[in-house]
């Protein structure tokens, strides 16, 4: 079984990266076929995850030496508590298949099915690729697997619109690339050794502190265009809100998150264990960029009637949320940023569930009715309750009403501010939440307590294979909100070790 | 006014590049940390661990492996979106009517590609097999494989390379190089040792060396026919657009 468990995190990247490479040869005679093998590929990969999530937490990181080299010289993939995101990739992924059985065949000609699902296979691969692995080349490889098939998987549909919104997204995830791609380079010139530890270890031998300080801006920018931050989050709204609903729900829950993945890996992975470089700078310009990225998202989601361009806005609030929790970091004082981290991380998990309800749920409105404004769907409520039900817990948990998922990580970011000593962030954070509350409330207003107009009263329930992921996620919103010890115990010795405590460290004063 | 704006902030960021690779190590140097680190081992154990007389093909195929094979699982996922945005080729739409060629090839060019083509291809192979051994390799050869169909299609029009390169074919042609990784790994894998290690203790200690360059070429050639069989795909789905 140890045997097993070691090979694990490889089996999940090859098990999404073969099934994505066979599914046009499976579904060559027919078409539909597709959805039974991704489903069945993505279980699978589900499988392995849990036994190398499972495996991290009863004996420890597993480093997996490809090809048998030892770490420098070969590839390393280092299964660590930043890789458990992993299980919530392949969870979701599962999940979103499930649902675009349905949502796909309606919205993409039929001969385009088994493009679909490869993609989206490719782009889970690209994902745990990226997670896993302890090799900075590697990870630019994954890096580009997952933005390419994110940008096609939005233009998928061949509608004018999608097409501009995929290709302004393809320009500056171009060019995010490329700085993570120059980044690796300068690093490497530097250290000798793409391996991330070693870097680590070598980064505080050698002299050039400028270009190492200049890497770490490359990487900074380069991931922070990937996970949307202000100023560089304008291709979100249209990627997010065009692109076919359980595909916004992939990239809103799951690609985004792939940014921070990628500055955690950096910034505490490397810089930090480095030690060399004062990196708080950088953090703090983060934090600050951060807090405006909140108030900016909440801010438009305001004015929006579109109910996917709603969410997809409240995605950048929330993206300022992660990010202002995992950079309230001190150099010198690492407990200091204790708080700040665990929120951080916890709404990763949390937004990525609930971000994924939220989009669900309106795909499902949007494949029932084919309204998408707000002003449309009016009364839908009455007529959908089961989905709206799951649209409602998610709302409220994305507003942080204290029984759901989304209060926790509200006040462990709020706390960390406040104990950082960086009051206006957190009023920043609590303006933000006052205006995510008052356009959820907007939403919920008007699906359930508005007049349904005439074309809503023909509108039935969803079908059974969008209905059971939704109602999986919203019991999971509700579930997480109210037995937060689950995911806080597996999200305490992630935080600990990312700052370099240890595993069982506990906060003064509880 | 916002042009200049841009322009001088493109002026500033690369002072600031162009600052960086000043203070880099310089090039060349033998006391570089790119040269004292790792490049030793390669340089002094690579063709006997790699298992290639060309050492970059041991580098590529062997020490980092699995980038490669992520490469190679990029250039599936650019034919994926072509795909994607632009469809497959209609071949109905092209056997129907008769080839709506805009300009008749010479008799020169039909003659030069039909006695040229054979030996591209032969070529072709020659550099991917040959990988191992001298300059060339998969992604090479699959390359000149790629271009000699695209030649083929200028010359004798679509519909005949649609046809003789059918779908039911390439469809497996396409997935080769990702698939060949796989399977090389997972031999490795039921043999008790880590993904993608090309030197089995399961096989007889005198076939060792036999099995691992065979898995090598067989990488090389998984990795040569998906790349020729991706930029073929590629631009017959091109050739699409052009005609409507």
């Amino acid at each position: 079984m140890a045997e097993f468990a070691h090979h694990c995190p490889v089996l999940m990247v090859i098990t999404f990266l073969a099934g994505a490479v066979l599914t046009p040869i499976v579904s060559k005679s027919k078409k539909k076929f597709s959805f039974w093998w991704a489903f069945f590929v993505s279980l699978l990969a589900l499988l392995f995850s849990s036994c190398a999530v499972w495996s991290l937490y009863t004996k420890g990181p597993i480093s997996y030496w490809l090809g048998g080299w030892e770490p420098p010289y070969g590839i390393e993939i280092y299964f660590d508590y930043i890789s458990s995101i992993t299980f919530l990739m392949t969870v979701l992924g599962a999940l979103i298949i499930l649902y675009s059985k349905k949502y796909i065949e309606h919205d993409i000609k039929e001969e385009k099915l088994p493009v679909y699902y490869t993609l989206v296979l490719l782009l889970l691969c690209g994902m745990v690729g990226f997670s896993i692995t302890g090799d900075m080349f590697n990870l630019y490889v994954f890096l580009e697997i997952l933005s390419l098939s994110g940008y096609a998987l939005i233009a998928i549909t061949e509608e004018k619109l999608t097409a501009m919104a995929s290709f302004k997204y393809l320009v500056m995830g171009a060019v995010s690339s490329m700085c993570v791609l120059a980044g690796v380079a300068l690093l490497y010139n530097v250290t000798g050794t793409l391996n991330m530890s070693d870097m680590a270890l070598r980064l505080q031998q050698f002299e050039p502190i400028a270009t190492s300080y200049m890497a770490l801006c490359l990487f900074v920018v380069g991931f922070c265009v990937k996970a949307a931050m202000f100023p560089v989050h304008v291709w979100l709204p249209d990627a997010h809100a065009l692109a076919p609903s359980p595909v916004s729900a992939l990239l809103s829950g799951l690609v985004i998150k792939v940014g921070i993945v990628g500055l955690l890996r950096v910034i505490y992975g490397i810089y930090r264990l480095g030690g060399a470089i004062d990196f708080t700078t950088v953090t703090n310009f983060m934090g600050w960029l951060a807090a405006i990225t909140v108030l900016v998202g909440a801010f438009f989601a305001f004015f929006q009637d579109d109910i996917k361009m709603i969410f997809a806005y409240s995605s950048i609030s929330n993206i300022g949320y992660i990010i202002m929790g995992i950079s309230l970091i001190s150099f010198t004082q690492p407990e200091r940023g204790y708080l700040g981290m665990v929120g951080g991380l916890i709404h990763i998990f949390n937004h990525a569930i609930i971000k994924s309800t939220l989009f669900l749920c309106a795909g499902a409105i949007i494949y029932k009715t084919g309204f998408r404004k707000l002003s449309d769907l009016r009364g839908i409520g009455k007529k959908m309750p089961i989905t709206c039900g799951a649209l409602t817990i998610a709302a409220l948990s994305i507003a942080g009403i204290p029984p759901t998922a989304g209060f926790i990580c509200k006040w462990f970011i709020v706390l960390g501010a406040i104990e950082f000593g960086r009051g206006i962030w957190a009023a920043a954070l609590l303006i933000g939440a006052i205006f995510v509350f008052a356009y959820y409330i907007k939403i919920v207003n008007a699906i359930f307590f508005r007049e349904p107009a005439e074309p809503i009263l023909e509108v039935d329930e969803a079908p059974l294979s969008m209905l059971i992921p939704i109602v999986i996620l919203a019991i999971s919103c509700l579930v997480f909100g109210v037995f937060a010890y689950l995911p806080l115990a597996v999200i305490k010795p992630a935080a600990a070790t990312i700052l370099g405590l240890p595993p069982t460290y506990i906060p003064p004063g509880g | 006014m916002k042009k200049g704006l841009v322009v001088f902030a493109l002026f500033l960021l690369w002072i600031l590049l162009v600052y960086t690779v000043i203070v880099l190590p310089p090039m060349g140097s033998p006391e570089n940390p790119t040269n004292t680190h790792i490049i030793p081992r390669y340089l002094e154990k690579g063709v006997e661990e790699g298992g290639a007389h060309n050492l970059v093909t041991g580098i590529i195929l062997n020490y980092r492996g699995f980038d490669t094979m992520g490469e190679v699982t990029v250039i599936f996922v650019a034919l994926t979106c072509v795909l994607a945005v632009l469809g497959r080729e209609n071949i109905l739409r092209h056997t129907s009517k008769a080839e709506v060629s805009s300009v008749e090839k010479s008799v020169i060019v039909k003659c030069v590609v039909r006695f040229l083509a054979p030996f591209i291809i032969l070529f072709a192979f020659y550099i991917i097999l040959h990988g191992a051994e001298s300059p060339g390799g998969g992604f090479q050869g699959g390359a000149i494989l790629g271009a000699s169909v695209i030649i083929i299609t200028l010359t004798f029009g679509f519909a005949l390379v649609a046809k003789k390169l059918s779908l039911k074919y390439r469809v497996l042609f396409e997935s080769a190089g990702p698939l060949s990784f796989f399977i090389a790994g997972m031999v490795a894998i039921f043999c008790g040792q880590n993904f993608l290690t090309y030197l089995l203790p399961c096989v007889a200690h005198t076939y060792q060396d036999f099995v691992r360059h065979l898995l090598l070429i067989m990488v090389e050639i998984g990795i040569g026919v998906g790349g020729g069989a991706a930029i073929s795909s590629i631009f017959l789905a091109m050739e699409k657009v052009e005609k409507e």
